[in-house]
C-alpha cells in the first residue's frame, strides 16, 4: 500500500467520472450523486479533511490502534445460550424488491 | 395518581403502583396512548395503540393470575426507530427503509418487553447521524422546552417524548453524544452505558465500535433500573460484556469523591451561558462534600476528527448492506446491478449519510488507510489510555454535555460546525466509557453535566449522576 | 516445467469448506444441496442490527490444518472486513483475516517428497450463490453465505501444471484425513485460484495472471498449459502488452482463458479491522488439546501398514488412496485381529474396492454398501477358522454386496459350508477317477495338470462345499497309491 500525504489526490488530473477524489469514491460508494450535490460534497469534503489535518501531526509510533473498547474477552456462539434468529424463507424473501424461485432477483450480471 | 401527575411521573414509580394494583396497566398505557397520538412536538414514529392495549391487558391479566411483576411492569415507552422491534416500522430516519419492519427484537427490547414495559417508536436523525433531528427522511421532532429550537438528536424523538411526559423514558442510541447531547437539550437525563454493556443485536449498526444502546429517562433512578433490565451477556452480540451490572446503593453526598474537571470542559466554543451553567454545577458539587481537581485528557483536542475518521470509516462498511437486493425500496437506476446499487442508495440516503460514507471510502481506501483510519485508531488508544490514567487518581470526569444550549430550528447548516458540537461527549465515545448527562436545571433552556466513569462503571456514573440532581425532572407544559 | 526455454512460476490460493456443519458467524447450520434460501438467518442475510459471533469449531478445525501442515499458529488472530458489492455478498463485506491471520508458514509435502512452502492460511466465510442461467436475471441464493472455509496461499514455488495438480492432491489428502474439510471439488468445497507467470531462468518474477474458475483437477491442469503457451508466445511476438495483471476466466468447453477483470478497475477492498468481532486467542493448551485429538494422517497411515501390518508400500498406498477406505479397513483390522491384516488388505482392495467400480453394483462409495467392516471381518474368520473356504466366501461376498446380511446367516442360507468329512470327500474322489480314466492316466503318467478335471468333478459332486485344495490332494494320493 502506497503512503500517500493524505491532502494528496484529492482532486486527480484523470478524466471523466474520477476527475475528483469525491468522485472516485463516490464509485467505490456505489452512490451517484449529480453534479450539484457533487460540487457541495467535494467543498465540505476537503474543508473538512483540512479541519482533521491536524491528526497528522500527532507522534503514534510504537501505539497499538484501538478498534474495540471491549470490556473482557468476548464471547463465541455457544458462551452463551441464544435461539437462532432463523428466519423462513417467505418472511425472509417478504422484505425483499424483487423475487423469483425462491431466490432474490437482481440485474444479470454475466452474459 | 391522575393523568398529569402519570406525566410527570418517572418509571420507578408508575412501575411500582402499577405492580402494587393501585392503577391497571391498561388505564396507564390508555393515558399514554392519548398523549403519544396528540404527540405535540413531532417526536413519535409509530404508536400502534391497539398492539399496545394488547399488551397492557395482558400485563393486568397475568399480574391478576398471580404472576410476579417485572421491574418495569406497565411502563410506556419509546424505542428510537434504528432499535428493531418487531412489527415496528425500523426506518432508522432514513427512505431507504420506509416499510421495513424488524423481523426480530433487538436484545435490549426484547428484555425490556420482559420486564413488562409497554412500547412505541420515535423519530431520529437518518442512521444516527446527526445532532438536531432534522437529517431525517420523516417528521423533525421539537423541543419541548421551546418547540422552536432543535431536540439535539441523533435520539432527538426519544429525547422530545421523555421531555414532554409522552413516556417516562426511552431507548436511544449513543455513537458521539446521540442520547447524552438531546437529554441535555431536552433538559432530561441521558446514559451512555459503557460499550458492550447492552448488547447492540438489533442495534441498526452506525459505527459498530461506538455503538451503544442509552436510555433517557426523567430520574436517575429509572436510567439505572432500565439499564439493569437491559444490559447483560447476549449469545447474539460478540462484543457484549458477560460482567452482571451491579446497581449501587443512593451515596448520601458526595464526601470522598473526586471529580476531574478537563480542560476540554471549557475547550473554544463553549458558549457564555453554558460555562456559567457548569460554574455552577461545579458548585453544587462542591457543596455536597466532592473534591474538585483538574485533569488533562490527552488528545481530547482531537476527539472530533479522530471520532469523524473512525466513525464515517465504519459508517461507510455499515452502510454497505443497504443494495437494495434483500430489503428496502430499490431503485432500478441504468438496469445494472451496480446501476441499481447506486440509484437506491442515492435516492434512499440523505446528503449527510452520504457525505460520512464518502468520507469513511476515503478514510479506508488504498493508500489513505495508513494516514487516517490507522492513525486514528491509534489516536483513539492514548486517548483512552489518557482516561485510564486521570482515573488513577479521580473517581470521575465532568463537563458541560454539550458546548452550547438547543439551537433553532434551521441554524445550523454547516456539517463542520455540527461535528464541532460533539466535542465533549465524544471522547467519553471514543475510550468506551459510561456516561451520563444530568440536567443542571429546567427553567428556561437545560444545560446539561456529563459525568464520565470509567469502564464498566455505569452504576457509579448514574448514582453521581443521582447524588446531583435527585428526584425526577417535571415534563415540559404544552403550550397550545 | 520449461517451455520453449520459458521457466512457468505458479503460485496457488486454494479456498477450502471447513466441515463444521454450520455458518462461521451465524446460528444455523449448513446443508449442501438445501431448497435455495431456507438455510438463512437474520445473521446471514446482513438484517439491519445483526451482528457475526464466531463458531469456535471452525477454528479448531482450521487448527489442526495448520498443525498437520506445520504452521506457525498465531497466538491472537483477528478478522477484518474486505469491502466490494455483489449480489451474493450479503453485507457488502465478507469477514476475513487479512492483517493478523490465525496461521503462517509451514509447507505442503508433494507424493514424491518435495515441499511446497506456505505463505499463510487464513479463515475467511464464503459467499452466495448467483444463478445466472434461469431467466433474464440473476438469482440469489444465500444459503452457502457465511459458510467457513480457509484460504490457503502458497509462495510462487511451484513449476509446472503437473506440480499444482500434486499440491492439491496432497493437500486434499490433509484435509480429509484432518477431518477438516471433504474437499469436495465437484461441489465446490475445494477451489482453487491459480497465478501464473513465466520468466527465462534466473530473472525476477515478470506479470503474472490469476486464473479462476478452476473446479476439477483437469481444468487446473489445461488451464495453466493454456495460460503458459499464451503468455509465451506473447513474449516471443515482441506482444508484451498482451501479459497484463489482470483474473482470467478458465472456459473448459472452449479450452481458452478470458478477461474478467483488468487491473484499471481492480477493486480497492478497504480492509478494514471488523469491530464486532473480539479477537481469537489460541492458547498453547488449546492448541495442545487440538494435537492430541488429531486423527492419524495419511502419512503415518501409511507408515503403520507397512511396519505393523506387514502390507506392501503398494496395498498401503492403494488404502490410503481415500480416508474412507482407510478408516474401513482400520475398522477390519481391529474386529479381526492384526494377524488378519494382510487377507484384509487383499478383500478391501480388490474385491470391495472393485464392487464399487462395478457398474452393476449401485453402491459406489464405501457407505452406500449394504455392508460394512463388521461383516467382512466376520467373513475373515469364517475362512480363517475353516467354516468356509476361498470359492465359498466369495459366494458369500456376491450376496453382501448385493443384499448385505449376515456371512454366517449365507453360509447357512446357502448351504456353503465347508464339508471336512473326509471319508465323504474320499467316496467322491474314487467315483471322479472310476468316471474320468483318461484324465486319471494322464496324471499318472506325469502330467499333473489333468487333474484340474478330477477336481472339478468332485466339486461338482459334492455342491461346491469341498475344499479344492483338500480335494486335489487326496486325489494326488489315490492316484499315486493306485
Ligand atoms: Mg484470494
Ligand atoms: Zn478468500
Amino acid at each position: 500500500m502506497a503512503e500517500r500525504r493524505p491532502q494528496e489526490g484529492l482532486t486527480r488530473d484523470a478524466d471523466g467520472a474520477d476527475a475528483t477524489e469525491v468522485g472516485r469514491v463516490a464509485r467505490l460508494a456505489r452512490l451517484a450523486p449529480d453534479e450539484g450535490r457533487t460540487a457541495r460534497l467535494a467543498s465540505d469534503f476537503e474543508r473538512i479533511l483540512s479541519a482533521f489535518e491536524s491528526l497528522q501531526s500527532i507522534d503514534v509510533d510504537g501505539v497499538e490502534p484501538l478498534h474495540r473498547p471491549l470490556t473482557g474477552d468476548g464471547i463465541e456462539r455457544g458462551d452463551v445460550a441464544c435461539d437462532d434468529g432463523a428466519l423462513d424463507r417467505d418472511e425472509l424473501l417478504a422484505r425483499a424488491a424483487r423475487t423469483r424461485e425462491g431466490c432474490f432477483s437482481v440485474p444479470r450480471t454475466v452474459g | 395518581m391522575t393523568s398529569s401527575d402519570a406525566r410527570d411521573a418517572d418509571a420507578t414509580s408508575i412501575a411500582e403502583s402499577c405492580a402494587r394494583g393501585e392503577r391497571s396497566v391498561e388505564s396507564v398505557v390508555a393515558d399514554a396512548i392519548a398523549r403519544a397520538e396528540a404527540d405535540p412536538f413531532g417526536a413519535m414514529a409509530e404508536v400502534r395503540a391497539e398492539l399496545a392495549l394488547e399488551r397492557a391487558r395482558e400485563l393486568d391479566r397475568r399480574r391478576a393470575a398471580g404472576e410476579a411483576p417485572g421491574p418495569l411492569h406497565g411502563v410506556p415507552f419509546a424505542i428510537k426507530a434504528n432499535l428493531c422491534a418487531r412489527g415496528f416500522e425500523t426506518h432508522c430516519g432514513s427512505r431507504l427503509l420506509a416499510g421495513w419492519r424488524a423481523p426480530y427484537d433487538a436484545t435490549s427490547v426484547e428484555r425490556l418487553l420482559a420486564a413488562g414495559a409497554v412500547p412505541r417508536t420515535t423519530h431520529m436523525d437518518e442512521f444516527g447521524m446527526g445532532s438536531s433531528g432534522e437529517n431525517s427522511a420523516y417528521e423533525v421532532p421539537r423541543n419541548p422546552r421551546d418547540s422552536g429550537r432543535t431536540c439535539g438528536g441523533s435520539s432527538s424523538g426519544s429525547a422530545s417524548a421523555v421531555a414532554s411526559g409522552v413516556v417516562p423514558f426511552a431507548l436511544g442510541s449513543d455513537t458521539g453524544g446521540s442520547v447524552r447531547q438531546p437529554a441535555a437539550f431536552c433538559g432530561v437525563f441521558g446514559l451512555k452505558p459503557t460499550w458492550g454493556r447492552v448488547s447492540r443485536h438489533g442495534l441498526v449498526a452506525f459505527a459498530s465500535s461506538l455503538d451503544t444502546v442509552g436510555v433517557l429517562a426523567r430520574s436517575a433512578r429509572d436510567l439505572e433500573r432500565v439499564l439493569a433490565a437491559a444490559s447483560g451477556a447476549d449469545g447474539r452480540d460478540a462484543t457484549a460484556t458477560t460482567t452482571r451490572f451491579e446497581p449501587r446503593a443512593e451515596l448520601d453526598g458526595l464526601d470522598g469523591i473526586t471529580f476531574g474537571v478537563p480542560t476540554f470542559a471549557r475547550g473554544d466554543g463553549l458558549r457564555g451561558d453554558v460555562a456559567s451553567a457548569f460554574d455552577a454545577a461545579l458548585e453544587r458539587l462542591a457543596g455536597l462534600g466532592a473534591r474538585l481537581v483538574d485533569v488533562e485528557i490527552p488528545q481530547a483536542e482531537h476527539a472530533v476528527a479522530t471520532y469523524y475518521v473512525v466513525a464515517t470509516a465504519e459508517a461507510s462498511s455499515n452502510l454497505a448492506r443497504f443494495d437494495g437486493v434483500r430489503y428496502g425500496e430499490r431503485v432500478d437506476g441504468d438496469g445494472t446491478l451496480d446501476g441499481m446499487y447506486a440509484a437506491t442508495r442515492t435516492h434512499g440516503f440523505g446528503d449527510e449519510v452520504v457525505r460520512r460514507v464518502l468520507l469513511g471510502t476515503h478514510v479506508l481506501s488504498s493508500g489513505f488507510y495508513e494516514a487516517w483510519f490507522d492513525r486514528a485508531a491509534r489516536v483513539r488508544r492514548l486517548l483512552s489510555d489518557g482516561f485510564d490514567r486521570a482515573f488513577a487518581t479521580v473517581d470521575a470526569v465532568v463537563s458541560p454535555t454539550a458546548p452550547t444550549r438547543a439551537f433553532e430550528l434551521g441554524s445550523v447548516p454547516d456539517p463542520l460546525e455540527l461535528y464541532r458540537g460533539d466535542a465533549l461527549t465524544i471522547p467519553a465515545s471514543l475510550a468506551g466509557l459510561p456516561a451520563v448527562s444530568a440536567p443542571c436545571d429546567v427553567e428556561g433552556l437545560p444545560v446539561g453535566l456529563q459525568i464520565v466513569a470509567p469502564r464498566g462503571a455505569d452504576a457509579l456514573a448514574i448514582a453521581l449522576a443521582r447524588a446531583f440532581a435527585p428526584g425526577s425532572v417535571p415534563a415540559a407544559e404544552v403550550v397550545r | 516445467m520449461s517451455v520453449g526455454g520459458w521457466e512457468v512460476v505458479i503460485g496457488l490460493e486454494v479456498h477450502a469448506q471447513l466441515a463444521t456443519g454450520a455458518k462461521l458467524f451465524a446460528p444455523e447450520p449448513y446443508v449442501f444441496g438445501a431448497e435455495p434460501n431456507t438455510l438463512v438467518s437474520v445473521v446471514t442475510s446482513a438484517q439491519p442490527g445483526a451482528l457475526p459471533v464466531l463458531d469456535r469449531r471452525a477454528i479448531r478445525l482450521a487448527l489442526r490444518v495448520a498443525l498437520a501442515l506445520d504452521c506457525d499458529v498465531a497466538d491472537v488472530s483477528s478478522f477484518d472486513r474486505k469491502h466490494y458489492f455483489y449480489c451474493d455478498l450479503p453485507k457488502g463485506y465478507q469477514i476475513t483475516q487479512l492483517f493478523r491471520p490465525y496461521c503462517s508458514g509451514g509447507a505442503v509435502t508433494l507424493a514424491d517428497g518435495r515441499k511446497v512452502p506456505l505463505v499463510r492460511i487464513h479463515v475467511e466465510e464464503d459467499a452466495g450463490k448467483a444463478t445466472h442461467d434461469r431467466g433474464d436475471d440473476t438469482l440469489v441464493d444465500l444459503n452457502r453465505a457465511g459458510v467457513p472455509l480457509i484460504e490457503l496461499v502458497t509462495e510462487p514455488a511451484l513449476r509446472s501444471a503437473d506440480d499444482a495438480v500434486a499440491f492439491l492432491e496432497a493437500y486434499r489428502e490433509v484435509l480429509v484425513y484432518t477431518g477438516a474439510s471433504d474437499a469436495d471439488m465437484e461441489k465446490g468445497n475445494l477451489r482453487c485460484d491459480v497465478n501464473v507467470s513465466v520468466r527465462r531462468p534466473g530473472e525476477p518474477l515478470r506479470t503474472k495472471v490469476e486464473l479462476k474458475n478452476l473446479n476439477s483437477l483437469r481444468n487446473v491442469h489445461a488451464a495453466i498449459l493454456h495460460e503458459v503457451a499464451r503468455q509465451s508466445s506473447a513474449y516471443e511476438r515482441g506482444a508484451e502488452h498482451e501479459v497484463v495483471q489482470e483474473t482470467r476466466l478458465y472456459d473448459p468447453d472452449r479450452d481458452e482463458t478470458r478477461t474478467m477483470r483488468s487491473k484499471e478497475d481492480a477493486h480497492d477492498y478497504r480492509y478494514m479491522p471488523d469491530p464486532d468481532l473480539p479477537p481469537v486467542v489460541v492458547t498453547s493448551e488449546e492448541l495442545a488439546a487440538v494435537r492430541a485429538a488429531m486423527p492419524e494422517l495419511a502419512p503415518q497411515r501409511r507408515e503403520r501398514y507397512v511396519s505393523r501390518l506387514g502390507l506392501s508400500e503398494y496395498d498401503a498406498g492403494v488404502l490410503t488412496g481415500s480416508r474412507e477406505t482407510s478408516d474401513f479397513f482400520d475398522e477390519v483390522v481391529r474386529l479381526a485381529g492384526d494377524g488378519a491384516a494382510k487377507s484384509a488388505a487383499n478383500w478391501v482392495s480388490n474385491q470391495v474396492l472393485g464392487a464399487l467400480s462395478n457398474a452393476e453394483i449401485t453402491a459406489s462409495t464405501l457407505s452406500d454398501l449394504p455392508f460394512g467392516p463388521h461383516e467382512l471381518a466376520e467373513l475373515l474368520r469364517l475362512v480363517d477358522e475353516g467354516t468356509l473356504h476361498q470359492r465359498g466366501a466369495r459366494d458369500v461376498f456376491e450376496r453382501l454386496v448385493r443384499e448385505g446380511g449376515s456371512p454366517r446367516e449365507w453360509v447357512e442360507k446357502l448351504d456353503l459350508g465347508a464339508v471336512r468329512d473326509d471319508g465323504a470327500i474320499e467316496e467322491w474322489c474314487r467315483a471322479a477317477i472310476a468316471a474320468n480314466a483318461k484324465a486319471a492316466d494322464a496324471v499318472r503318467s506325469g502330467n499333473e495338470k489333468a487333474v484340474g478335471a478330477l477336481v472339478g468333478a468332485v466339486m461338482k459332486a459334492s455342491a461346491g462345499k469341498a475344499d479344492p485344495a483338500g480335494v486335489r490332494e487326496a486325489l494326488l494320493r489315490l492316484l499315486a497309491e493306485s
